[in-house]
């Protein structure tokens, strides 16, 4: 009886253990794609937003991104990786100021954060080789950011901006 | 909604998204709109000043069919959480036709895509888009 008893009761530990234990997986990964999420949006504030280009080369790109970061869709045979973040930030704070961004949507899937969002800014200097225009302009972005260990690795991002820039 | 119930609705999205993508822009049938797409459906990534409900997106899926041939949709990634689906694809196809007054240069075209969108009882009712597809066409 006593063996029968132990028994149950191990039996009943068991099978406790087993529910938490799936329980708690979800909750985990939950946890995980939130603290994603997070970076992913700290990440773009503080690049898109940032006055100081300095602060953005020494610091926050290489706070937020991977050594080996990949920007999918970035030109061919040209720069990439942090390198190539900075270079990008640093013309489009010489054509625009009065920078903002607003999130639309924040999408998390395990290791993967989708993003819609939308930068407006003034076109107070040259960009691409277009003079000041004076004008309010409003990017619209989509983008899935992968991340590893807290940083991103890779950004694929589609936007407006070419239709945008030649329309200025 | 526990997690298996939100996992297993997060796989049903998944699937009218997927038949969407396939039906519409693979295969041009419009029609798939009325089954898949809520009443109320909303585009927020319409051109400015033009409507927000799906009649836009069907004429450029006609017109698309009419001026390209071979189109293939491929699903690169789709993920989800609550109630909306995250897609990262791309479409290839064939310039045989006149198509936004351009005649047919015989090129293939592979534009990217991306799309997220919201979903209720089964049905679509909202999506944000971006694609490269206007450079894109504006190379050929």
């Amino acid at each position: 009886m006593k063996t029968l008893k132990f028994t149950l009761f191990a039996l009943f530990v068991a099978a406790t253990n087993l529910v938490s234990a799936q329980g708690l997986a979800p909750a985990v990964i939950k946890s995980a794609i939130e603290k994603n999420k997070d970076v992913v949006i700290r990440f773009n504030k503080a690049y898109w937003e940032s006055e100081n280009i300095e602060v953005v080369n020494a610091e926050i790109v290489k706070e937020f991104l991977a050594d080996n970061y990949v920007n999918h869709f970035a030109p061919p045979n040209g720069p990439n990786g942090q390198s190539l973040m900075v270079q990008f930030i640093t013309s489009f704070r010489k054509g625009f100021s009065n920078v903002t961004i607003e999130f639309h949507e924040v999408i998390g899937g395990e290791d993967k954060v989708s993003l819609v969002k939308t930068i407006t800014a003034t076109h107070t200097g040259v960009f691409m080789g277009k003079a000041a225009t004076g004008k309010k302009v409003v990017f619209n972005i989509v983008e899935i950011d992968a991340l590893k260990d807290g940083k991103i690795t890779d950004t694929w991002a589609l936007s407006n901006l070419p239709q945008v820039i030649q329309a200025l | 909604m526990n997690s298996t119930e939100e996992k297993s609705a997060i796989g049903q999205n998944k699937h009218v998204v997927i038949k969407f993508n396939n039906e519409f822009f693979g295969k041009g049938n419009t029609d798939i709109t009325q089954e898949l797409l809520a009443e109320n459906f909303v585009n927020h990534s319409a051109p400015p000043n033009s409507p927000t409900d799906a009649g836009p997106m069907v004429k450029f899926v006609a017109g698309f069919h009419h001026g390209f041939s071979d189109i293939s949709v491929q699903i690169h990634e789709i993920f989800g959480e609550g109630d909306k689906i995250c897609v990262r694809k791309t479409i290839t196809a064939i310039h045989t036709g006149e198509f936004m007054g351009k005649q047919a240069t015989g090129k293939k075209i592979v534009a990217n895509i991306f799309d997220i969108e919201v979903l209720k009882d089964g049905k679509i009712t909202e999506r944000w888009n971006s694609t490269d597809f206007p450079q894109v066409f504006q190379s050929l």
